[in-house]
């Protein structure tokens, strides 16, 4: 809005608090929300812009109108004295003044008739009941105690944090708050995930304005930071514990060489609990890295962990140094000397390995060339070991640069066509590129002409755009002629290319499909589905009808 | 004339607004408290109120209580041969209060202001203003109920800056809301509740209980079960005066005696008042109040009656609430005001009230992020919760993809990140231009009106259209056409007419007597109500009256001699 707002509630700017509220109060009589909806939008604004930016207030009147406000009491034995009028329970009586009495003695037939006596609201709260609070040291221990992560029961907590009556008691609370933040902070106190996440539902630790809330309590700036991150660890550890605990996996979908890994679940908890022991120490990392699967597996894992809980959780669990090497010996980062060390020590050991078995088989231990042969086969491991560098190095540099840039390529190629393969452009194209391109096939002639070309084009983009039936059908069409007509004569060359080809073209038209209807993620399945049958029928009766009549219309 | 109607969970009330101040208006019996119940009388006809909360016991599968819970929902009930909505039920209630308004002061009732829990959804307010028009009264004003108990205590009568806490725990719904006042101004700072949290609970509590200590598995008819809960209930009133109590039970045909003190009831029930911490502090939060700013705790609803929750109040806030109004009533007084103020009586033109949203709302997006991975399911709020009502806010969205033919755009409300743990709202679908992404962008303004009501509008920014869309898909929802033909429906039910309700309320409830009593008090029960059969036949009204009065003051002198 482009209004100024004081001007709207005309005030000086930086008027007091009060004069704001009292202005809007005016105001609002003249706009009302059900009457004025849109005039007490603007007002509401203003209003809300004015009462942040008030000024300090005018020390002169005090707020003498203000009734005598209720102290604040912590120890509520000390509440019995005054304040709400005595009153028997259950009993009907008249309402104050303002509201005038309204029913007529009457009562649900089902409440019992009222105690006769008139119990003051003391005894009646049976206040004298109450619990003396404790001393919030006392009572973090005992949270302390429920909350310990290494408990079988997950249940304790829940039920002492229901029953705790310090908690209930905001001033108190706030006083618990403070001791246990303070532990948290001292020490590295472990607790378990279901305390943390109900204190922190409670006291609102991951909220906005938390650090403020703990300045305006008067906590000093560096105690706040080393609560803040001390919560951190606590989160992360606990969140640690509940994963090791629970039965479910990182991964929802285990890919098969998973398995062959890590096994299942367990199995994948088990390596989680290895790295985590093996954060202080690095003795066995370079022997398991020198298996790529391994690196495979730990990356993976790092990274699920990572979508899970964040990149600080991963640090802090499996060691900020363990990590980094991790990651460096992974082929999706730029080559480095890790992986390329890595590479050539595989390649060596494994040459290393081949040639003294290959030594051992051929020659006997009494061959007096055993001697020569050895030092022969350590010479050429040291000579290959530059091979084994440059060949590493190599290689990695082209999985790094090769892989992406060919998933780039091919989602560029998808997204520029995608756009093309509208039905209403697509079934045109694609039954006229079928006809055209069966009936050059069907021409005479040798391997490489133009109508082959043109198949081979088509199956080329649909192996491009995804689909593994049209690689059948490019291997079937370019290589596989020549071998059928020797084998089962004329003609069925014919044949084998168009049910080569089907595949391929039910998938374009799956394609098509998808993209016009949404199947088969659409909620009526049955009407698309039907939509894609068409197309697929349609596709295949062109591809016969120009089989069978595309040579007649060429004359051949 | 305008009526203002509590609508709550176990007993709904009525009233208006005159030159003395609020008035409730009592039902045929002569009660101001009518029990929201419906049932099926065994000629068919429908019963509402007390009759068929009378029968709630005996025939249980033929009554229907407590459906404010299923508000907003497709839920049907079976009575007798036809399912019910749950709209269709309070309409039925709403009918038979608006009735007695009529009968009691001669007047046609024209609107009623209606009140609902703060923190009830959008679907749930719908649904009870639906449940207004099934009935055939205009329905042009909901009142959270916090804010009418705030009325009906005449805090905004204050006259310097005050906060205070309305901590309202009725029969079925919780809310606690945050109010200050100022030079005649009343403002919800924020509201929070657990629409699930309220009397029946701790009466399931101690149903439980007893079945535990007993060593009882619950009764596999529904009528004993239904008898059973019944008594539990009165056991529950029982223990707000007594602190301990012997109760013979007969469960299954067997009898059992139960012992149950008051400080064993807190006890058990600890989870249940643990539960009403986290919206206490949630609203103090969002309102940015110390406990120790609050003026004054209001505490209203019907289940506040039980010391265990002013004990609660008492340990959280350290001081005593207010309750001098009848915990049952307030809200009904709260309703009537807020009639009266829009009726715009003399007395209401220096007041106003604002109110505040209870929920965030906002759409699903999905996001790509810097490795080409899509985040889907993720919410986008568009207003905030504890926004003041009404509010218009906009905000713009593009299509996910290039070339999307059509935008869907999923209203969700609720306060995570994540939709999957929000609540579904509905759908609306927006069809786009041929555009590539960032050349189509949507607007989309959300518009809370003065009762809670969301409306949504989406503008397509290429082509210009305007789009206003009506939240569909929601099957708890009914279509304008749906509430027509029901409101026709209804019309065509047979309903007891209304003096006659108070009749078999009076029959049921000798009945049931009859049931739960044994030797000689059986014999005078049997003599009673043939007497009073006889009487009704006679068909004259001032006799049948009389008799009924004095059936009724038979029956409550043989309830209070009962076991206990």
């Amino acid at each position: 809005m482009n209004a100024d707002p004081w001007e709207l509630m005309a005030l000086p700017r930086g008027a007091p608090a009060r004069d704001v509220k009292r202005r809007y109060a005016q105001l609002l009589k003249l706009n009302r929300p059900d009457e004025n909806p849109g005039g007490f939008q603007m007002l509401r604004w203003a209003y809300e812009i004015c009462l942040a930016h008030a000024g300090p207030a005018s020390d002169s009147t005090p707020d003498d109108a203000r009734q005598p406000a209720f102290a604040a009491e912590t120890a509520v034995a000390s509440v019995v004295a005054v304040q709400s009028p005595p009153q028997p329970a259950g009993a009907i009586e008249p309402p104050t003044d303002d509201t005038p009495p309204s029913d007529t003695g009457t009562r649900p037939s089902s409440m019992p008739p009222p105690v006769a006596a008139s119990v003051s609201a003391h005894e009646w709260l049976g206040l004298d009941r109450l619990e003396a609070l404790r001393s919030p040291v006392a009572v973090v221990d005992e949270l302390l105690a429920a909350a310990d992560p290494a408990r079988v029961d997950g249940e304790a907590f829940g039920a002492w944090f229901a029953r705790c009556p310090e908690l209930s008691n905001f001033a108190a609370r706030e006083a618990i708050e403070r001791e246990l933040l303070g532990r948290l902070a001292a020490s590295d106190t472990q607790l378990s995930y279901e305390a943390f996440s109900a204190l922190d539902h409670s006291y609102g630790w991951s909220q906005i304005g938390f650090e403020r809330r703990l300045l305006a309590g008067g906590m000093s700036p560096a105690l706040v930071q080393r609560v803040v991150a001390a919560l951190d660890h606590c989160l992360i550890d606990a969140q640690f514990a509940r994963h090791l605990a629970e039965r479910d996996a990182l991964f929802n979908r285990t890919p098969e060489r998973w398995h062959a890994v890590l096994g299942d679940a367990d199995g994948e908890r088990a390596e989680l609990r290895r790295l985590h022991a093996e954060r202080a120490s690095p003795r066995w990392r370079l022997l398991r890295a020198l298996r790529p699967s391994v690196v495979n597996v730990v990356n993976q894992l790092f990274y699920a962990y990572t979508a899970r809980c964040g990149a600080a959780a991963v640090d802090r669990l499996f060691g900020a140094d363990a990590v980094r090497f991790w990651n460096r010996a992974h082929p999706g980062t730029p080559p480095n000397l890790t992986q390329i060390g890595l590479s050539a020590l595989r390649w060596l050991l494994g040459f290393a390995a081949f040639g003294l078995f290959a030594t051992g088989i051929i020659m006997s231990p009494d061959d007096p060339h055993l001697g020569e042969a050895l030092r022969n086969l350590w010479l050429g491991v040291f000579a290959s070991a530059l091979v084994a560098v440059a060949g590493a190095t190599a290689w990695r540099w082209l999985r790094f640069v090769g892989v992406p840039r060919y998933a780039q390529w091919r989602e560029t190629f998808k997204r520029g066509v995608e756009s093309y393969l509208e039905p209403a452009i697509a079934i045109p194209v694609l039954s006229v590129g079928t006809v055209a391109g069966v009936a050059f096939a069907l021409g005479d002639n040798p391997y490489f002409g133009p109508g082959r070309l043109a198949l081979a084009a088509l199956a080329v983009i649909g192996f491009v755009l995804g689909g593994p039936a049209a690689v059948s059908s490019a291997i079937a069409l370019v290589f596989g002629r020549y071998a059928i007509e020797n084998t089962f004569g004329d003609g069925t060359f014919y044949f084998a290319a168009g049910a080569a080809l089907l595949p391929g073209f039910a998938w374009l038209c799956d394609r098509i499909a998808v993209r016009t209807t949404g199947w088969p993620n659409a909620a009526n399945g049955a009407r698309e589905r039907r939509t894609f049958w068409l197309l697929v029928g349609t596709t295949f009766a062109m591809l016969v009808a120009s089989l069978i009549w595309g040579p007649h219309a060429l004359g051949t | 004339m305008i009526v203002g109607i509590d609508l709550g969970t176990t007993h709904s009330l009525i009233g208006v607004w005159t030159a003395d101040g609020a008035r409730l208006v009592p039902n045929a019996l002569g009660e101001v408290l009518t029990p929201s119940v419906v049932g099926v009388g065994v000629d068919g006809n429908l019963l509402v109120g007390r009759a068929a909360f009378e029968r709630l016991a005996a025939q249980p599968a033929r009554t229907a209580s407590t459906f404010k819970r299923y508000m907003g929902s497709a839920r049907e009930t079976r009575l007798g041969d036809r399912a019910f909505r749950p709209e269709e039920l309070s309409a039925l209630v709403l009918r038979a209060l608006v009735a007695d308004a009529e009968a009691h002061t001669g007047e046609k009732a024209t609107e009623a202001v209606i009140s609902v829990p703060a923190y009830f959804s959008d679907a749930q307010r719908k649904a009870t203003r639906n449940a207004g028009e099934i009935a055939g009264i205009r329905v042009e004003r909901l009142i959270n109920e916090p804010t009418a108990a705030a009325l009906a205590y005449g805090l905004q009568a204050q006259n310097a800056e005050s906060k205070f806490l309305v901590f309202d725990l009725g029969g079925g719904t919780f809310d606690v809301s945050i109010l200050e006042t100022f030079a005649g101004v009343m403002e919800v700072h924020a509201s929070a509740g657990d629409n699930f949290l309220g009397g029946e609970d701790f009466v399931d509590l101690l149903v439980k209980t007893a079945l535990d200590d007993l060593h009882v598995a619950p009764p596999p008819a529904p009528a004993d079960a239904a008898a059973l809960r019944a008594r539990i209930e009165r056991v529950k009133c029982q223990l707000t005066n007594q602190a301990s109590l012997a109760v013979p039970l007969t469960i299954s045909g067997k009898e059992y005696e139960w012992n149950i003190t008051e400080a064993r009831f807190e006890s058990l029930a600890a989870p249940l008042l643990a539960r009403m911490r986290a919206p206490v502090e949630r609203a103090l939060r969002d309102s940015r109040t110390r406990p120790d700013e609050l003026l004054q705790i209001v505490l209203v609803g019907g289940a506040s009656r039980m010391p265990m929750i002013g004990r609660m109040v008492a340990r959280m806030f350290g001081r005593l609430p207010l309750r001098h109004i009848n915990p049952d009533q307030t809200v009904a007084l709260g309703a009537c005001v807020m009639a009266g103020m829009k009726a715009r009586h003399e007395a209401f033109s220096e007041v106003v009230m604002t109110d505040v949203c209870p929920y965030t709302l906002g759409v699903e997006t999905s996001r790509v992020d810097e490795n080409q991975r899509q985040h889907d399911g993720l919410f986008s709020p568009l207003i905030e919760r504890n926004t003041v009502i009404p509010a218009s806010r906009v905000s713009r969205y593009n299509p996910l993809r290039d070339f999307q033919p059509v935008l869907k755009l999923r209203v969700f409300q609720g306060e995570s990140p994540r939709v999957a743990n929000n609540v579904f709202l509905g759908e609306l679908e927006v069809p786009l231009p041929r555009r590539t992404s960032a050349e189509n962008p949507v607007d989309v303004r959300f518009t809370y009106d003065v009762n809670g009501l969301l409306d949504v509008e989406a503008h397509v920014v290429a082509t210009g259209a305007m789009h206003q869309l009506v939240i569909e898909q929601n099957p708890g929802l009914m279509t304008p056409d749906e509430i027509r033909a029901r409101l026709a429906a209804l019309a065509e039910l047979k309903v007891h007419p209304r003096e006659h309700q108070a009749n078999l309320a009076v029959l049921a409830r000798a009945e049931r007597l009859y049931e739960e009593n044994v030797g000689p008090l059986r014999q005078a029960l049997t003599e009673h109500i043939h007497a009073f059969n006889a009487e009704l036949a006679t068909q004259e009204p001032q006799r049948i009256e009389r008799a009924r009065k004095r059936f009724a003051e038979f029956l409550d002198h043989v309830e209070s001699q009962s076991a206990f």
